[in-house]
């Protein structure tokens, strides 16, 4: 399942994958594989993330029908 | 023939060891911060375990099957030709599906490096083979030799660098704002 969130932070931050990337210590390729809901990130990943984007991982990463 | 024999096997065992220093002074060279061991994020490390498995059933794949060629027939090929098929079919198979799921680049590579340093090697396997080939001592009496292994490696980097190229090209296909 995509995650239109995530994306929609990172665009919201004006940040390109690349940048996000680089800011997490991961791979464009990681954060595409994210967004695109082809990977499921670790935790820590997920805490990197909501950090830069200034976000909570309810708001990123928890599944929409449940919060 | 014995002296020849063991030379060939000294000579051998010394081009690895060379080998291996220049391997790792290469690695190093070919990374931002200068460290051997190339790092990636939890993502590239997942893929790339699974590249390995698939490389290592490619492998088991070849050897099992070469265990049906029965003892009595004749592979028109030096052994180390033989040898070396399955290590580069391998390498191929884990790079290759680690290139085209993303995970073949590391976070400290230095990518403009790497693409200068397999070109070059690729370039010396291709000169290699041709040598030999100009000078007929590709095949004698009938059997391959050892020099076809250039022609090999110089193959895998080339399947290497179309599997690069087609991710490429797919990569760039993606919405990326």
């Amino acid at each position: 399942m995509k995650n239109l969130r995530l994306k929609a932070a990172r665009v919201g931050k004006d940040l390109s994958q690349d940048e996000l990337a680089k800011l997490t210590g991961v791979s464009r390729q990681t954060i595409s594989a994210i967004e695109k809901g082809d990977y499921n990130p670790t935790i820590n990943l997920c805490i990197n993330i909501c950090r830069v984007l200034g976000k909570t991982l309810d708001e990123l990463f928890w599944p929409e029908n449940e919060t | 023939m014995e002296k020849y024999e063991l030379g060939r096997s000294v000579g051998l065992a010394v081009g690895v060891a060379v080998g291996l220093v220049l391997a790792l002074l290469v690695m190093r060279y070919m990374n931002k911060d200068h460290k051997v061991k190339t790092e990636y994020d939890e993502m590239q490390k997942a893929i790339r375990n699974i590249g390995y498995k698939y490389a290592f059933y490619t492998v088991i794949i070849f050897e099992a099957l070469l265990c049906l060629v029965p003892a009595s027939a004749q592979i028109p090929a030096e052994p180390i030709v033989i040898h070396f098929i399955p290590i580069f079919l391998g390498i191929v198979v884990q790079c290759g599906y680690c290139i085209w799921k993303g995970a073949y680049v590391g976070l400290n590579t230095n990518m403009k490096r790497y693409l200068i340093f397999a070109v070059v090697i690729s370039l010396i396997n291709f000169f290699s083979f041709f040598a030999a080939w100009k000078n007929d001592a590709l095949i004698v009496d009938g059997v391959l030799q050892t020099p076809f292994v250039n022609l090999l490696c110089a193959v895998m980097f080339a399947v290497l660098g179309v599997i690069g190229l087609l991710r490429r090209s797919a990569d760039r296909g993606e919405a990326e704002e």
